[in-house]
């Protein structure tokens, strides 16, 4: 009896967890390889050399204008 | 007691983690950071071209349920919709993560004829895909260091994991702990400026060998600490 218990709460269990992820059955395969080709080609054209380097600065920058706003109301 | 832990079995089976995909571009190619990410892309680098074009590589992953074999199918429909593309089936391509394959597609572009490489490899439901695109006339030039850095695909738990080197690893966490306690110390901006300076040389230098990719995400750890403490202050 408890066989019989624990082998059906398994395939309950294990039947919820497919009906949950509906989308791996419908979903379209090998959109990740379309959207890496373009992008790919586009970042080729572009030829970006805005590196994280670049962005992190910027962040500062930012960073170090609030600190000077809060500063000045502080005062 | 016993059905219990089979429940928890079965409960700690959808909770594992994915590993992180890492790979070394071409020394040199620049990270992108776009101000719109692409979905599926996980990270972007650009060469020096000789004209307007030039050389670039991306990583991206999707989940699938496919093998690795009907996912090249897929990839290939989708590839052979584009109008005025050529795509290939190049075979069987060892990586360091495992065997997957390398397609090729060809296509026009003014600057001349353009030549992408996409490498497949799909384990545990994931596809993981880089791609690197090119004028197909410079190509032979640097044909060594794209079929590298295709070829250097890996699965990693994380980034300490991914060293290989138990030494290497107690290094770099200990490196990180000297962040948090630095800032713990003294969290002004000066020093957050700093530590950031600090990790942009240091994480390069001592870790050459890792490439790129590597570097990129062992500098978001660090970012993520120093910006956790500005955060933080922020909200004081």
């Amino acid at each position: 009896m408890k066989k019989v218990f624990l082998s059906l709460l398994t395939i309950v269990f294990c039947m919820q967890g497919i009906g949950q992820e509906p989308s791996r059955n419908t979903k379209q395969n090998g959109k990740a390889a379309g959207y890496a080709s373009r992008d790919a080609t586009v970042v080729s054209m572009m030829g970006w050399g805005i590196g994280l380097f670049a962005g992190i600065a910027a962040l500062f920058a930012l960073l170090d204008n609030n600190t000077e706003s809060s500063g000045g109301q502080a005062h | 007691m016993q059905y219990f832990l089979c429940i928890f079995v079965l409960l700690l089976s959808y909770v594992v983690g994915n590993p992180i995909p890492i790979f070394s571009p071409p020394a040199s190619w620049q990270y992108v950071h776009p101000k719109k990410p692409t979905e599926y892309i996980l990270a972007s680098f650009v060469g020096n071209g000789s004209g307007s074009f030039h050389p670039s590589i991306n990583l991206a992953i999707e989940e699938t349920e496919l093998s690795l074999k009907d996912y090249v199918k897929a990839v290939k429909a989708v590839h052979t919709r584009e109008p005025n593309t050529k795509w290939r089936d190049l075979g069987p391509f060892s990586m360091k993560a495992g065997q997957g394959r390398l397609t090729e597609i060809s296509s026009q572009n003014p600057g001349g004829e353009i030549k992408v490489l996409q490498a497949i490899f799909v384990k545990d439901n994931i596809a993981y895909i880089l791609t690197c695109s090119m004028l197909k006339k410079e190509f032979p030039e640097i044909q060594k260091d794209v079929l590298n850095s295709l070829q250097s695909l890996f699965l990693s738990e994380n980034i300490y994991s991914a060293l290989g080197d138990n030494t290497k690893e107690t290094n770099l966490r200990e490196f990180f702990a000297k962040i948090d306690s630095d800032l713990s110390n003294d969290n002004s901006l000066k020093s957050k400026q700093k530590q950031w300076e600090l990790l942009q040389s240091q994480i390069p230098e001592k870790y050459s060998e890792m490439g790129g990719y590597w570097h990129v995400l062992a500098m978001k750890e660090g970012l993520a600490r120093i910006m956790k403490d500005a955060e933080e202050n922020t909200m004081k």
